[in-house]
């Protein structure tokens, strides 16, 4: 019953103008964000963080519910006419739209992508209205130790399934937690790694942090590529949509919600993972007349119907138990950790109407992007044609002028360009920056914990490998860690039996 | 192939620079443990614990890496484009450029020169493409924060304030 109250209050408190305006305006935002091959969710996102530090928590939800959403939309666009995935999430959508639009059926294609998207979408956010409560009720009865294994837990997923090196990953989340430990320690009072400056000693903004790693190196991205769309590529063709059934999509549809959402909870896998996974099955169960891969609408309807299935899912453990699967998801957490609401099962006590009310947003703009899909169809496809060179310098002066805003200090624009400089140097050297984002969040909850524990059981470490689920943490921990090991013992087999093959 | 506007790189000078970098970040960690251990107590523990794991998977990165260096080819199979690296440098000097003359120039005055002069620095034409966004959002968010916002920003050379 507490549930159904706290839905109905959710309801009651985002049906109001100014949250709907939000949610209407971040969905528009969010599909140009999604439209523009080199931005992303994520960077939508950090880039707005700024600017809604001094909104209402739920206004400034509502607008990132409509980025989130809108921009998974909006990645299909490019990927159907020009071949470039707007996002990574996009990839799987190329396979068969972009043969749809060499076939002069573009409309169509936009229009199953549309539709796809909002499904996933809609089931996803259900997912997470119907699994969070529980789960965050479970996680209520965790101790300290526990919470000390799932931050480790948290940090160790998105370093080994992120693949990749192993120790790439790690050099990501020490830099992270090391970022975390800048500051005034809670517990002893003690200064560390301030170097002696004003400016460090209340530590690194999560905003800043944020803003300046996904935001900055996609602006350099920008530069550097310069990406120039000519404008007889953006012709979505003269055929109509010869009297397609969306009806026929609902099977695709409900398999690919399926796997989005499944995906979406394991932390590490993206909607670019789930979308490829999703088009194999819908291939492999390809009946007589379908032609995956050279143009079939329910190819694209699979791949786009998954990684929009998969954004709201992501949320399920970054709401419930403070612990983000994904970048996008560690983004969302700042925002909420911006407005001073602590994700973890204590969000769905404490702060339940406005954790309800995200949750109802998360679906709203589902349904919102197919009239926003629809009438700004030619807005979003003519936005391809904004030059990459003004866009990047754009993103710079966004960034600063909301960063400066947040602390009025022109020192948290250069720490926010320095970190944007980092990051970028890392995404060309191939080190993650998910894990460091992650480890900043998770690290001085890790701490904490640790010491929490310590202090209850009397510096007795026994406290840690005591009760059933501080062992299914610590097996899933070694799980995690043998993961990389698995893998690469795999690929060595592969390269092994293709060298038996080719001799 | 590789065109005069090309830098062409060796496998072998590409492991290198990863390598070089790698060390670096082992170093930055060794450092970064070295001033853990002058914490106190409690205090000490996470500091010199995470500083050592990341210097050690730096160095295993480095390992990697050394492994590499003999098999990495000796051909030059790795090209860089000169007009990318020119509007990357482009862009990071003048970004630098902007944020060191937001406290004299005010944040929109500052807004109308870096996002006039990048794009064309990096080669965009039209200028007056440029200018017109330029113009365009510094107006629009000195409307947001000076107008609608109130929120106190740093003296402006043209917008005033």
């Amino acid at each position: 019953m507490d549930i159904l109250t706290h839905l109905v209050d959710g309801f009651a408190a985002i049906f109001t103008p100014v949250v709907i305006l939000a949610m209407v305006a971040g969905t528009v935002m969010g599909v140009l964000a999604g439209a523009l091959p080199g931005l992303s969710a994520t960077m939508g996102i950090a880039v707005l963080i700024p600017f809604t530090f001094g909104m209402e928590p739920l206004v400034a939800l509502g607008l990132v519910a409509g980025i989130y959403n809108g921009a998974m939309y909006g990645g299909s666009i490019p990927a159907i006419l020009l071949r470039i995935p707007g996002t990574p999430a996009g990839i799987a959508t190329v396979f068969d739209g972009y043969p749809m639009t060499q076939q002069g059926r573009a409309r169509l294609a936009l229009r199953v992508s549309l539709y796809s998207s909002a499904f996933g979408s809609f089931v996803s956010a259900l997912c997470l209205i119907l699994l969070s409560p529980p789960l965050a009720a479970l996680a209520l009865k965790f101790g300290p130790s526990q919470f000390f294994w799932l931050a480790i837990f948290g940090m160790l997923c998105i370093t080994s399934v992120l693949g990749g090196s192993l120790s790439k990953g790690l050099i990501s989340t020490c830099a992270g937690l090391l970022m975390g430990l800048v500051g005034i320690d809670q517990i002893t009072g003690a200064e560390r790694y301030t170097f002696g400056s004003v400016h460090l000693v209340s530590g690194f903004s999560i905003i800043v942090v944020l803003t300046g790693l996904y935001a900055i190196p996609p602006a350099l991205e920008l530069a550097e590529k310069a990406l120039r769309i000519n404008s007889k590529d953006l012709n979505t063709g003269n055929r109509a949509d010869d009297g397609f059934r969306m009806r026929s999509l609902l099977p695709v549809w409900l398999r690919s919600s399926v796997i989005g959402v499944i995906v979406g909870i394991m932390p590490g896998a993206g909607g670019n993972i789930a979308a490829v996974i999703s088009w194999n099955e819908a291939r492999r169960r390809a009946k007589e007349g379908d032609c995956y891969g050279k143009g079939d609408p329910k190819g694209v309807a699979a791949a786009e119907c998954a990684n929009n299935a998969d954004t709201a899912a992501t949320l399920i453990p970054a709401l419930t138990l403070g612990v983000p699967g994904s970048a996008v998801a560690a983004v969302i957490m700042g925002v909420l950790l911006v407005h001073g609401l602590r994700p973890g099962p204590a969000l769905f006590r404490d702060t339940a109407e406005i954790t309800y009310g995200f949750m109802i947003a998360m679906g709203v703009t589902a349904l919102m992007m197919i009239p926003i899909g629809a009438l700004g169809s030619r807005l979003f496809i003519n936005a391809l044609r904004l030059p990459p060179l003004i866009l990047a310098p754009g993103i710079i002066v966004l960034t600063s002028i909301g960063v400066y805003t947040v602390g009025n200090s022109i020192v948290e624009v250069w720490i926010m360009m320095i970190v944007g400089f980092v990051g970028y140097g890392m995404e060309k050297l191939e080190i993650p920056t998910a894990p460091a984002v992650l480890a900043i969040i998770l690290g001085p909850m890790a701490e904490s914990e640790l010491r929490r524990s310590l202090l209850i059981s009397g510096n007795d470490p026994t406290i840690f490998f005591t009760g059933v689920v501080n062992w299914i943490f610590i097996l899933l921990i070694a799980l995690m860690l043998a993961l990389p090991l698995i893998r690469r013992r795999k690929a060595r087999r592969a390269v092994t039996e293709n060298q038996k093959v080719d001799t | 192939m590789s065109t005069r506007d090309d830098i062409s790189l060796t496998s072998s000078r590409v492991v290198v620079a990863e390598l070089a970098a790698a060390l670096g970040i082992a170093a930055i960690f060794a450092l970064l443990a070295w001033v853990g251990t002058g914490y106190r107590g409690a205090a000490a523990f996470m500091p010199i614990a995470v500083s050592g794991l990341g210097c050690m998977a730096a160095l295993t990165w480095a390992a990697g890496l050394l492994r590499k260096l003999p098999k990495a080819s000796v051909e030059e199979d790795v090209t860089l484009s000169k007009p990318s690296l020119r509007r990357l440098a482009t862009l990071a000097a003048l970004m630098v450029a902007f944020v060191a003359a937001i406290p004299h120039l005010g944040f929109f005055t500052g807004i109308l020169v870096f996002l006039t002069a990048a794009p064309v620095l990096m080669g965009l034409r039209p200028a007056w493409q440029a200018a017109l966004a330029a113009a365009g959002l510094a107006v629009l968010l000195w409307l947001i924060f000076i107008v609608l916002l109130e929120s106190p920003m740093p003296a402006d050379l043209i917008f005033g304030g």
